[in-house]
């Protein structure tokens, strides 16, 4: 329970209508998209300023009550996860794309704008915005900032980190800076490179200036489908030896495949994997790889390739792949999903690892990944029903993390350490650098009020095993909510 | 503080005799000429180096090629240069991963020579500052230096996947790693780029690489007017083209736009852009010829460089006012960055011009040299405590930082 002061202090801040005390109605924000972890947070404000957010942050400060930023909630890594008897600043009311500027390609646009609202805008003026996560639809910019976000279109055209030009900051101590700006090469310390990915530790960023990049003149997208995920690895390595450098590499495998087509239909070949790879730029260069591509498939086993003839066509080859996640459900009552990366040099290796890996512990486990830079996302499929299944499935997936950080790989291409990983940390960093970044995160928020326990690990969170949320039976029976 | 001898006893016992050195007048840091030049051979023995230094109030500056180490304000003290000089060589490179990890006082001519040879798959940093003959990785980290292939591919900050590095209490540590694709941890790195050698001492870094151009074709636009120039450079922005480079050179008075791509990449995008905005592709010989003539512009020459930035649409009237009064511009005008070289006495002007077009300027070469002014009270403040929490002592190059860090 906040106490009174606080409660109306929050409430002048942000008016009755940005603030959220129900318990029943706080339960929307007690977890982002990792749904196994939830926490109730004492209050949910809604603030629709920079100035809101700055007062709701000295207001927390001076009760000494921790808060967390929070987009749409989309978030993979229990980043978002509220603390109990905190407050959760949630910014989907921030959302108003404030400055299109085409002659100097940035657009400014305030925390709560969805990923591809971005594009949308401006799109129709021959313009994109490149990082794509999967979730783009309704996934915030403030969520990506604080994610680093990848996205399949990554592999050419980088993170977020790369297309974040500057920021209006509100640090841990609610002052209001700014970070970097619409101008290159701000002096003295890159403030800003540190907050991109520090997954909501750090500040809460308020405004955000992004790069944008002309669409370019053709984009060719083919379907390739293999025997099995070591033959489309080969393809893989193949690929980006000739020097290529396409838009896009993901690869699926059987089992995610006939996921995405009991949702999506999108006429995905049934095989043991599927590549698509993306080459866009000049028509006839993109034509010309695009063969290429499509040679080195078939000389690395490609049973099939398919081209995607119309718009309309590649749309549904990526809706298909983006739905792979939400299509897991048709397939597995839960599932749990790793974001491990390793050398694409290893993809071969690491996929039969895990192949092995699912045969021991009994779970199957279906891949769905981004080929082209590494980035695994194995997604252990489990029955929670069945005694021990949950554990079982945790323990699998972080062997696989293990085979990841083995391979001189990372626990975490783009979703991020948040609470699920902070435990995994250690294996990944020397004591010495864990305490570095600790370092750096007081320097930021000598508090320790802002979004606590998400991205490094602390002794209280590690000492603990960490387990699944389950619902205890009266809750399963609609008889009571956990409040 | 402890006499040279003493200091010198010390970091013998710690390097070897024959890794310290009195200094002289050529190893001074920008006019501070420090008592000792101490060269560690690896991680471990700069870690003994900055805390000796730390626990004895020296204070240390970290040196590479020396090339940009006037770069950043007049350090308050330099006690001790710590040559990165031994700690050189590549630690990893898997061409088909498209990575490498390489020691900090690995020079870059050296390391894209490496690079460029690599069996069956030539491939290259894409960095390239000027002096990058003699420059070292943990100096162009350090500086955030970056040349022509920023257009493209960005800085340092964009290339770099993972760093060691020590603090001045002796804590090595590493962030990152030598994957591309890596939100694990803080990105620490990200601060050591453009630190200027004030958090610390950076030992190891891995980078991206890209695979080396099968082909490159450049257009050339010459025109004795800087506003044409900056109207075709912008035009270039909205073309469906990815250039490597576009640079506006003066007095040369040309726009040089380079395609690094696929031999029929490289030429159908040189083609449109001649055909849709003038210009000419220049063949090999003239390519040469043309590189000649702005080849380190505008550092070689006399007079005073700084570092330019502005919003890239307001580039044209920061040079309208400006061609006369400098010697030599190398703008990247679709970022709104480059250099300019000019009398000393031309300072003031040359400043208030950038201020009126909404830029700045940070003066990198012939006395009055600094890390430029810190433009939010806040951030500064952000700055010094990141400074005090990883380099509590003020051990590492004190006041080279914006506000005197």
């Amino acid at each position: 329970m906040l106490d009174r002061a606080l409660l109306a202090r929050l409430r002048d801040a942000v008016g009755d209508d940005g603030m959220i005390t129900s318990p029943a109605a706080v339960q929307t924000y007690a977890c982002d998209g990792l749904t196994g972890r939830r926490v109730s947070p004492a209050a949910v404000v809604l603030p629709l300023s920079t100035d809101e957010v700055a007062e709701v942050v000295r207001a927390c400060l001076e009760a000494h009550v921790p808060f967390v930023a929070r987009g749409a909630g989309t978030g993979l890594s229990g980043g978002a996860l509220p603390v109990a008897d905190g407050v959760v600043i949630g910014l989907s009311r921030m959302r108003s794309i404030l400055d299109i500027d085409l002659e100097n390609h940035q657009v400014t646009v305030q925390p709560g704008v969805t990923n591809l609202d971005v594009s949308k805008a401006v799109r129709p003026l021959g313009y994109f915005y490149a990082p794509d996560p999967s979730s783009q639809q309704v996934c915030t910019i403030g969520g990506n900032v604080a994610e680093n976000s990848g996205g399949a279109h990554c592999l050419k055209y980088g993170f977020t980190t790369h297309h974040v030009l500057g920021a209006t900051f509100v640090s841990a101590d609610g002052r209001i800076a700014r970070l970097g700006g619409r101008v290159r090469d701000s002096a003295g310390y890159d403030l800003l490179g540190m907050v991109v990915g520090s997954e909501g530790t750090l500040g809460i960023v308020t405004e955000v200036v992004l790069r944008i990049v002309r669409v370019p003149e053709s984009t060719e997208t083919v379907l390739a489908a293999f025997s099995t995920m070591g033959d489309a690895g080969e393809a893989v390595s193949r690929i980006i030896a000739t020097g290529i450098t396409p838009a896009a590499i993901e690869m699926m495998d059987r089992l995610a495949i006939q996921a995405c087509e009991e949702i999506v239909h999108a006429g995905y070949p049934d095989c043991g994997a599927a590549l698509i790879v993306e080459l866009d730029g000049p028509s006839v260069e993109s034509s010309a790889f695009l063969s290429q591509v499509i040679d080195i498939c078939t000389a690395s086993g490609a049973t099939e390739t398919r081209v995607a003839a119309t718009e309309a066509e590649r749309a549904l080859i990526w809706k298909a792949r983006k739905a792979a996640f939400a299509s897991m459900g048709r397939i597995s009552p839960n599932y749990y999903v790793q974001d491990g990366v390793i050398p694409r040099t290893r993809l071969r290796d690491v996929l039969e690892s895990i192949t092995a890996l699912s045969a021991t512990y009994g779970l199957r486990v279906a891949n769905v990944f981004h080929a082209g830079d590494g980035n695994l996302h194995p997604l252990v499929l489990y029955d929670d029903t069945e005694p021990g299944a949950g554990a079982r499935a945790l323990e699998l997936a972080g062997l696989i993390l293990e085979l990841c950080i083995a391979a001189g790989g990372s626990i975490t291409g783009e979703h991020g350490v948040g609470s699920d990983k902070a435990c995994y940390m250690p294996k990944m960093f020397s004591p010495g650098s864990i305490a570095v970044m600790g370092r750096v995160r007081d320097a930021f928020d000598p508090s320790d009020l802002c979004n606590p326990g998400k991205a490094l690990p602390t002794p209280r969170l590690c000492g603990e095993v960490p387990g699944m949320y389950r619902p205890h039976a009266i809750e399963v029976a609609g008889l009571a909510e956990r409040l | 503080m402890a006499s040279t001898a003493q200091e010198l006893h010390l970091f013998t016992e710690l390097v070897g005799a024959a890794q310290v050195r009195q200094a002289d007048a050529a190893d001074a840091v920008g006019g501070v000429v420090p008592s000792l030049v101490v060269s560690p051979g690896d991680e471990e023995e700069v870690a003994s180096v900055l805390s000796a230094a730390s626990a004895r109030g020296l204070a240390v500056v970290a040196r590479g090629g020396g090339t940009k180490i006037d770069w950043g304000s007049r350090p308050e003290r330099c006690d001790v240069v710590l040559s990165t000089s031994r700690i050189a060589g590549i630690v990893d490179h898997e061409p088909a991963d498209l990575v490498c990890v390489v020691r900090a006082g690995t020079t870059l001519s050296s390391l894209q020579e490496t690079l460029a040879s690599a069996a069956g798959f030539r491939q290259r940093l894409m960095l390239d500052p000027a002096q990058g003959a003699h420059a070292t990785i943990g100096g162009v980290v350090a500086t955030a230096a970056s040349g022509p292939l920023r257009t493209r591919f960005g800085t340092p900050r964009d290339l770099v996947i993972g760093a060691s590095f020590v603090l001045s209490d002796g804590t090595a540590g590493r962030s990152g790693g030598k994957v591309v694709k890596n939100v694990a941890g803080f990105d620490v790195a990200k601060l050591l780029v453009g630190s200027l050698g004030t958090l610390a001492v950076i030992t190891e870094v891995a980078f991206r690489l890209h695979p080396m151009p099968a082909a490159s074709r450049t257009v050339a636009f010459e025109s004795r007017s800087v506003l044409d120039l900056c109207g075709f450079a912008n035009r270039i922005g909205q073309l469906q083209v990815t250039p490597s480079v576009v640079d506006l050179h003066w007095p040369q008075g040309v726009v040089l736009v380079r395609f690094d791509s696929s031999e029929l990449g490289a030429t159908v995008q040189a083609e449109r852009v001649t055909h849709e905005l003038g210009g000419r592709a220049l063949d090999a010989d003239e390519e040469s010829a043309m590189t000649a003539t702005v080849a380190g512009s505008p550092w070689t020459g006399s007079g005073m460089v700084g570092a330019v930035a502005m919003l890239p649409s307001r580039a044209g009237e920061f040079l309208s006012s400006m061609s006369a009064t400098c010697d030599a511009v190398a703008l990247r005008p679709l970022l709104g960055t480059g250099e300019v070289r000019f009398a000393p006495e031309a300072l003031d002007m040359v400043g208030s011009a950038v201020r009126s077009a909404g830029g700045r300027l940070v003066v990198r070469r012939g006395g009055a040299t600094s890390a430029g002014e810190a433009e939010d009270d806040v951030a500064l403040e952000l700055m010094r405590s990141v400074k005090r929490q990883l380099d509590p002592a003020r051990t590492l190059s004190p006041g080279r930082q914006v506000g005197g860090i």
